[in-house]
């Protein structure tokens, strides 16, 4: 092991003067953030930050265009899921966090629909897989959320109602069809 | 008043004193001390000596009891169960001294010189009039005192250099 | 008599009220300051209907909280000096206040009253007593909590403590030097002298050195940040690990106590104490030049202001210092203790009776 040392001048030795140096350090972002504090409580000086904080819940960093967020489930234009239940994303989510119940759908073209189609995304780890593997333009992650916190693990299963209702970020919209558009039949053999 | 004040102060004195040997557990015993000497402070106050009432506080209890604290919490628990008395030499020896303490006591107040009504100087007891008379009338023995002390800081410093 | 009473207990009111409020709103200006001092904005999410008021509240909401927490000692702890400790740590630090001047003598309806709760003519040394039996809630807390690690806090509170306690006293020697009395009263009307007829004569004039030994071995009697091994916030090792509930935000409210103590004496004993430069009895003055008379209740209101002032600076500042300054290695502490600040303070001693006996002489 090699120990680099810094060998200290008489002044650092002292100690005293370094502390000088940081109090003024300190003092400086003091007095330049209370006077900015100050000044947009009186309203003035908006445009320069006082504090590189983000208060979350009611302010959001903006994301990349990539960002993956909470799930959304794409819909037909009869605001039916455009989900087929073919399973894959379910097989391909590393973290098992997709649960699908798949049951037969009247119309014989579709064959299959989800009944129930829940995103644990206490489990969730965000890779974007399932958005890789779905066949119907069914699943995405582009709503841009951030999942909100919650009292129980239940109020973090996401079903497939609030998936429904998820819609993609303004511009940052990842599928082809937008929600209630695109094909009124969908199936992994007929796009 | 005052002979209230000291009646309390003397009762709390002696008290706490009978309890620094009859406590089982040390920590017990010398929270005792501390508050005989607080005790034996206020006495002092009482008796216009608030200099010598100070020092005793941060002299014996803010920093020679600290130092017993101190030896204390390195003791194990089991070390300092209490002890039973001790009888056979050192005992008598204890009690002989004893008794020579309380004879003396009873002979001093019997034939001591006592005064009616004491007139006390404006700064008695303060710090300018104890400096004073430290420094001129008992000047030998307060240097050979600090001596003493300093020989005791260097033996210190030195054994702490061989250990 | 019984008017005597009451002024005692009117200013024991007035000193305590200040204190404990002081107090309180350190824990939340310490929160504030430092989220300032890093860019951030600090707690600011209590609120009572919607009114947030820059987080006041989260003091309230922590009183709240610890109020309602289990009061909890250890199976194997001592149940009665687990209790007493906290207590002991709030005396001493209060007690402290007892002798701090904080105005003239005010002269109203022919009585004067000297604006100090207890006019003790032990003056410092009693500060400096207090000082030294706060050991002792330190040491019991750590002992009776049965802990090896409280055992371990209060081990280096006690060691740190007693170190620094010795500079502190001998950096006060040198302003007891300088104004010829242990009396903070005296020590404090002394400042209001004047050197070369324009300088306030303040103990920072008088005794810089002093002035940086004694604020450095007093930052390390509160057991704050630079100094705060007995604590280790970040690693809990600290005497009062077993302690919660309201018995820790006794710890919690003695320290921010202990700060504003050492506030109020290192204003008293190096920044002027209640005088502000070139108001006096007479009224407001030019040397040499003018006076403005004021009235003797406005020249006491505007002295009495001045020193809470005062106060308040220097607990912004022991926060700054707290904010700023990383905690020593205990090798380095104790070092710093008695290789630098005591040779140090034996060093300022020697000078100041130096100079001021060739100044008198």
């Amino acid at each position: 092991m090699k120990i680099v040392g810094h060998k200290l001048s008489f002044l650092e030795n002292i100690y005293l003067f370094e502390i000088v140096r940081g109090l003024v350090i300190t003092t400086r972002h003091f007095f330049y953030n209370m006077f900015f504090h100050i000044a947009h409580l009186l309203g003035y000086q908006q445009d320069v930050e006082a504090a590189v904080t983000i208060q979350y819940p009611e302010q959001t960093i903006p994301v990349s265009k990539r960002w993956r967020g909470v799930h959304r489930i794409n819909t037909r234009p009869d605001g039916s899921p455009r989900c087929v239940a073919c399973m894959l994303c379910e097989t391909v989510c590393p973290v098992q966090c997709i649960h699908i119940v798949a049951e037969e759908h009247p119309d014989p073209a579709i064959e299959k629909y989800p009944v129930s189609f829940e995103v644990d995304v206490t489990r969730c780890c965000w890779c974007g897989m399932c958005e890789e593997a779905c066949p119907v333009d069914a699943i995405y992650m582009d709503s841009g959320k951030i999942p909100k916190a919650g009292y129980s693990r239940q109020d973090l299963v996401y079903d497939k109602e609030t998936l429904t209702k998820e819609v993609p970020l303004p511009g940052y919209q990842r599928s082809l069809n937008p929600p209630g558009a695109g094909a009124p039949k969908v199936n992994p053999m007929g796009l | 008043m005052e002979l209230i004040q000291f009646y309390i102060v003397a009762a709390i004195t002696i008290s706490s004193a009978v309890s620094v040997i009859m406590q089982g557990r040390v920590m017990y015993s010398i929270l005792s001390l501390i508050v005989t000497l607080l005790s034996v402070a206020w006495i002092y106050a009482i008796l216009n000596a608030s200099f010598l009432a100070v020092v005793q506080v941060i002299l014996y209890a803010g920093a020679i009891v600290v130092l017993f604290v101190f030896a204390v919490m390195m003791l194990r628990y089991e070390e300092i169960e209490p002890q039973r008395m001790r009888t056979g030499l050192i005992g008598c020896l204890g009690l002989l001294v004893a008794l020579f303490f309380i004879f003396e006591l009873i002979l001093s107040s019997a034939t001591g010189p006592f005064v009616e009504e004491a007139t006390l100087s404006a700064d008695f007891g303060s710090i300018k009039s104890v400096g004073a008379i430290l420094y001129t009338q008992y000047l030998v023995p307060l240097e050979l005192a600090s001596i003493l002390l300093l020989v005791a800081v260097v033996g210190a410093a030195l054994f702490s250099k061989r250990g | 008599m019984f008017i005597d009473v009451a002024i005692t207990l009117l200013k024991i009111a007035f000193v305590f009220g200040l204190v404990l409020n002081i107090a309180g709103i350190l824990g939340w200006a310490e929160r504030k300051q430092s989220a300032v001092m890093q860019d951030r904005i600090g707690a600011n999410r209590a609120d009572i209907l919607g009114l947030r008021l820059f987080g006041l509240f989260h003091p309230i909401a922590d009183i709240v909280k610890v109020i309602t927490k289990e009061d909890w000692i250890p199976p194997g702890g001592d149940k009665f000096l687990h209790t007493l400790a906290p207590f002991l740590a709030l005396f001493t630090a209060l007690a402290v206040f007892a002798v701090i001047p904080f105005g003239d003598t005010l002269h109203i309806a022919g009585r004067d009253i000297p604006l100090v709760i207890a006019d003790l003519n032990v003056g410092i040394l009693f500060v400096i007593a207090f000082g030294s039996l706060g050991i002792y809630s330190v040491v019991l807390a750590g002992w009776s909590s049965d802990n090896k690690y409280s055992l371990l806090g209060s081990m280096r509170a006690a060691a740190q403590v007693i170190s620094y306690e010795l500079a502190l006293a001998l950096s006060v020697v040198g302003v007891i030097m300088a104004y010829g009395s242990v009396e903070l009263d005296d020590i404090a009307r002394a400042q209001g002298q004047y050197v070369l007829g324009i300088i306030p004569y303040w103990g920072v004039i008088a005794q810089p050195l002093g002035f940086l030994i004694f604020f450095a071995a007093a930052m390390a009697e509160t057991k704050r940040t630079p100094f705060d091994l007995p604590e280790c916030e970040s690693e809990i090792i600290g005497y009062f690990t077993e302690y919660s509930g309201f018995k820790f935000l006794a710890f919690w409210m003695g320290e921010f106590i202990e700060v504003i103590a050492v506030a109020g004496v290192v204003t008293t004993l190096y920044f002027g104490g209640w005088q502000v430069p070139f108001i006096d009895s007479q009224g407001f003055f030019v040397p040499g030049l003018f006076t403005i008379p004021l009235p003797h209740l406005l020249v006491v209101v505007i002295q009495v202001t001045a020193f809470i002032l005062k106060v308040c600076f220097f607990c912004w500042f022991m926060l700054l210092v707290r904010w700023t300054l990383p905690r020593f290695r205990y090798d380095q502490l104790m070092g710093f203790g008695w290789k630098f600040l005591l040779p140090l303070a034996f060093l300022n001693v020697i000078l100041s009776g130096v100079i001021f006996m060739s100044f008198e002489g």
